[in-house]
């Protein structure tokens, strides 16, 4: 089946194509969430989000762009969204704790007996998502499409709506700030 | 200059921190949850059409709702020495700078 068949079928309802879409493309929208949010859980709602984007949106979709390019447009808005929503909840939490609150989102999970190299991977891990989280959007989404889901500067300009010139400045720009956030955490901590 | 270089390695290991984690499994399920979501939000979809059916009875409730407000507030206006009266009383206990408690 060809895929304006298969946009066809989403329009009208049908639920194999919807199980079709799903069983496809699951995967490397899971994987694209997940490089965003760092959660397997919360990436697995992200997707069925995605999902059900599709559902609402499909009768407005003009196939400008590939049904895969759309797709990862709604994963990575969708993901953006939720780090922003996040970040507020955190930063609310903070003044929460200022006044005397609990909160248990900000309690530090123990690591109880878990091996030198494990706990030391989880700590660079911790950092380095800090790190992304803190890039621009665009140069986060162009990064970790790249680097994350191993798409090509080509698929990562049709998903961002922009040059591959563009996307290769975004790539290069996001690893410079990330190296020089790195450079200054270490620097601070060494 | 040996710090420098000390840094430069924990950077270089830190990036690659997230290279080794492998994707999520795919949810098995998500096809069914889908479904359950969809056949949920059906009924808003349902509804839509309704609801804009609906517009023009709202609209007329909403004029009618007007109309009738004017007119009450219209025949208030009968009693309108009646409420100077009462505002004029209520303007003199105010501006008067008596405190009696």
């Amino acid at each position: 089946m060809e895929e304006k068949d298969i946009i066809k079928e989403l329009q009208n309802g049908n639920s194999d194509a919807y199980r079709r879409i799903i069983d496809e493309y699951q995967p490397f929208l899971l994987n694209c969430c997940f490089r965003f949010v760092h959660s397997r859980e919360i990436a697995r709602d992200i997707t069925q989000d995605v999902f059900v984007e599709v559902y609402k949106s499909i009768g407005k979709f003009r196939a400008d762009s590939s049904l895969k390019t759309w797709l990862y447009r709604i994963a990575i808005t969708k993901s953006l969204d939720y780090l922003k929503a996040a970040k507020r909840k955190k930063r609310f939490g903070y003044v929460k704790s200022i006044f005397g609150f609990d909160e248990d989102d900000m309690n530090i999970p123990t690591l109880g007996s878990a091996p030198f190299e494990q706990v030391e991977n989880e700590e660079r891990i911790k950092i380095l998502s800090d790190a992304i989280d803190s890039l621009p959007e665009n140069q986060k989404a162009a990064f970790t499409l790249n680097k994350y889901s191993g798409l090509s500067y080509k698929e990562i300009a049709d998903i961002l709506g922009t040059s591959v010139s563009s996307v290769e400045s975004l790539i290069f720009r996001g690893k410079a700030n990330l190296k020089k956030k790195l450079f200054n955490y270490y620097k601070r901590h060494i | 200059m040996e710090t420098e270089k000390i840094i430069e390695e924990e950077v270089n290991k830190t990036l690659s921190a997230l290279d080794g984690i492998p994707s999520p499994a795919s949810d098995p399920f998500l096809f069914e949850r889908f479904n359950e979501r969809i056949s949920r939000g059906e009924n808003k979809k349902i509804r839509l059409p309704q609801a804009g059916r609906l517009k023009p009875v709202a609209l007329a409730l909403i004029i009618l709702i007007n109309i009738i407000t004017a007119i009450v507030f219209l025949s208030g206006k009968e009693n309108g020495a009646v409420k100077e009266q009462l505002v004029s009383s209520l303007r003199s206990d105010y501006d008067s700078n008596q405190i009696d408690y």
